[in-house]
């Protein structure tokens, strides 16, 4: 029986690469646009999804066993890529944001979400005491 | 996307002139990418131009209707005998500018909400419960919540705040 934090991980993970599809699905109803800005955000997004697809199915497959003489460097990759992939979408969906405001507003601020998302990343490390240093 | 500094020049594609009003549809321009979306606090001017460019009559948009992304129909007062009407985004104030909210922006905010919800929310805790809740700790956080939540929940229900 895996323990509790491998299948919290696990099942947020399989959420998360729903919740992908489904708003890579969503793209369908945009019009295509010249804004170099969204093609920017579009091919980030690909991207991401891409790399969830790596780290979700053939991270997980090759997953060694505890005592493998790989193990260390399979976590290692994993959560590297897993890190990367992270950071790179929440650029993406601060890209995003600023798109839609310059859209609907005509103000283009890519400095708002992100200083919103450094100002949540503070707060949530000082949050996570158990964090190792 | 907002109208160039040097302004948008387009032409429609159908016009319909019924009483004193005229209706000009865009759908080309704005199917082909030109003018995505037309910003609620949109400033521009609409104007007809004269065919024979001598002495161009400019005439504020009185009202204009924006109905989805394709088509917009920008309702004039009549144009001058023998003009071609055209609209100039110029970039100059049009306070009558009224654009009620696009159906497509719907579908984008749904895009951004699931977004921030998978990047935001959901992938972060699956990477701090692999990288940094031991058990012992998952268990006490759990605790924690549940304790908290219960505590919330009596004092709603005594009324206290």
């Amino acid at each position: 029986m895996p323990s509790l934090w491998f299948q919290v991980h696990r099942a947020l993970q399989a959420v998360a690469v729903v919740l992908q599809i489904a708003l890579l699905t969503l793209t369908a109803r945009f019009n295509s646009m010249d804004s170099s800005l969204l093609s920017v955000h579009g091919t980030i997004g690909w991207i991401v999804t891409g790399m969830l697809g790596v780290q979700f199915g053939v991270a997980a497959l090759l997953r060694p066993a505890q005592d493998a003489p790989r193990r260390r460097l399979w976590v290692l990759s994993h959560a590297g890529l897993g890190v990367a992939v992270l950071s790179l979408a929440l650029v993406n969906v601060c890209i995003g944001i600023a798109l839609y405001h310059r859209n609907r507003y005509g103000v283009s601020n890519l400095y708002m979400p992100l200083s919103g998302w450094v100002r949540l990343g503070t707060a949530s490390k000082r949050a996570c005491t158990a964090c190792p240093p | 996307m907002l109208p160039p500094p040097g302004g948008l020049n387009l032409n429609a594609t159908s016009v319909e002139t019924v009483g004193d009003t005229t209706t000009m549809r865009f759908t080309r321009s704005l199917a082909d990418g030109r003018f995505p979306f037309i910003p609620s606090a949109a400033a521009m001017n609409f104007a007809y131009g004269e065919v024979s460019g001598g002495g161009t009559p400019l005439q504020h948009c009185s009202t204009c209707q924006y109905f989805d992304m394709e088509t917009v129909n920008l309702t004039l007062a009549a144009p001058a005998p023998g003009s071609v009407p055209t609209v100039d985004a110029a970039g100059a104030a049009s306070p009558a500018f009224v654009a009620p909210h696009d159906k497509r922006d719907g579908w984008w905010v749904a895009h951004g909400v699931l977004a921030v919800l998978t990047w935001a929310f959901i992938a972060p805790y699956a990477v701090t419960f692999a990288r940094c809740v031991s058990r012992d700790a998952q268990r006490m956080h759990a605790a924690a919540l549940l304790t908290t939540a219960i505590r919330h929940a009596g004092s709603r229900r005594s009324g206290e705040r």
